[in-house]
């Protein structure tokens, strides 16, 4: 079985930085199996904060997170991208990852959430238009939220993170940016095999 | 006659944060004023596109549920956005809402359209009120920015929080009837402050 790759672009915005940053990442990782998930084709609702899933494991919604769910398990490697909106996730994504809840129930709360069968690891992409100092420091914890109810240990994830890329096509007109990802995309793909 | 508008971003329904907003409102009505209220989950409404069609003419030109709610945000004295901290942020509900205010973003620095002096800073107060299940030591610092940058667009000084950190372990806003104490002495005393 070839390695899996699962990766999540939530920006609204169809073929932005952060979805070209994370086609330059993919890249990377030929000869594993990669999935690629636009989700704003998907129908995901926002989580109701009824607190079922506390008590039954499943959540009340019946819609597309039931799937893309059980993929974001079943993956070794998770690549999460989102641009940076208002100092955080986009509400795209942040709709998908509050949904998680269900994970989060079934680890801390029912502590039924079955282990990974191999190693996973995660990457979060994030693209944001402006430069100043500190400018990812309120989206990586809620994308890092994603990741741990995902069981992927903060010690098998990576970040690349881009400011300052700003108007439409600023990804593949930064040549810095380009290799950044790439060896992002590298990176990863070495530690996989590695470990 | 001071205006508050309180945004509940919460989806659950008589859930702590409702609670607490509550306690607050009525805190606000005891000193005098007149407040509205918006469930953002009674509403529909689209989560903003990113297509940048506001930064040509400062408009949104998705014309749903929330375009009233932005006209009576600009009307309003005190704002006051209350969430449950859900995955370290606001929830995606209240993140939609920020997320859908680009537009003012854009009039303020693109078209430059909109400006807001020290005189309308001093009269305009922007309240986050939040709640958490967990204490954790930094469960509402990633929500702050993000609210902070909807109050500076929207053009309310982000002066008040009223936070109560780990409802779980006090059985909820019901469990911890001084949380509910706190919070409509928090909202009288805001109204109290802009009135003088």
């Amino acid at each position: 079985m070839p390695l899996s790759v699962l990766a999540i672009t939530t920006s609204p915005r169809r073929h932005g930085n952060t979805e070209s940053a994370l086609d330059k990442v993919l890249e990377s990782f030929s000869g594993m199996s990669v999935e690629k998930v636009i989700l704003n084709d998907l129908n995901i609702e926002p989580c109701r904060g009824c607190g079922k899933c506390e008590k039954t494991g499943v959540c009340i919604h019946e819609d597309d997170f039931a799937a893309l769910g059980e993929k974001i398990r079943a993956c070794d490697l998770l690549v999460f991208a989102s641009p940076v909106y208002s100092m955080s996730v986009c509400a795209q994504a942040k709709m998908l990852i509050d949904r998680c809840q269900v994970f989060w129930s079934r680890k801390y709360i029912l502590h039924d959430l079955p282990k990974p069968e191999g190693k996973k690891f995660g990457m979060f992409i994030s693209a944001a238009g402006q430069t100043r100092e500190g400018m990812f420091d309120h989206t990586v914890p809620v994308a890092q939220f994603l990741f741990d109810v995902s069981q992927i240990p903060s010690s098998r994830i990576r970040h690349l993170l881009l400011p300052g890329i700003d108007k439409m096509g600023a990804f593949k007109k930064s040549p810095e940016a380009v290799a950044k990802a790439k060896e992002a995309g590298d990176a990863m793909a070495a530690l996989m095999v590695e470990q | 006659m001071i205006k508050m508008l309180a945004i509940n971003g919460s989806p659950r329904k008589r859930g702590n944060t409702e609670t607490v907003l509550n306690a607050f409102i009525e805190g606000a009505k005891e000193a005098g004023a007149k407040v509205t209220e918006i469930r953002l989950a009674d509403l529909e409404y689209k989560n903003c596109r990113g297509c940048n069609g506001c930064h040509k003419n400062g408009v949104c030109v998705i014309k749903d549920d929330l375009t009233p709610v932005f006209d009576q945000l600009m009307e309003a004295d005190i704002l006051v956005l209350a969430s449950p901290i859900y995955s370290m942020s606001v929830t995606a509900e209240m993140k939609a809402l920020i997320d859908r205010g680009q537009f003012l973003w854009a009039q303020k620095f693109v078209t430059k359209t909109l400006s807001f002096d020290e005189k309308h800073l001093a009269k305009h107060t922007g309240v986050y009120i939040g709640t958490s299940g967990q204490d954790l030591p930094h469960s509402f610092d990633s929500a702050f920015p993000v609210l902070r940058a909807f109050f500076n667009d929207s053009g309310f000084s982000y002066t008040e929080n009223v936070l109560f950190p780990g409802m779980d372990q006090h059985g909820g806003a019901k469990g911890w009837p001084e949380s509910l104490v706190e919070a409509k002495k928090r909202g009288k005393e805001i109204v109290m402050k802009m009135k003088k």
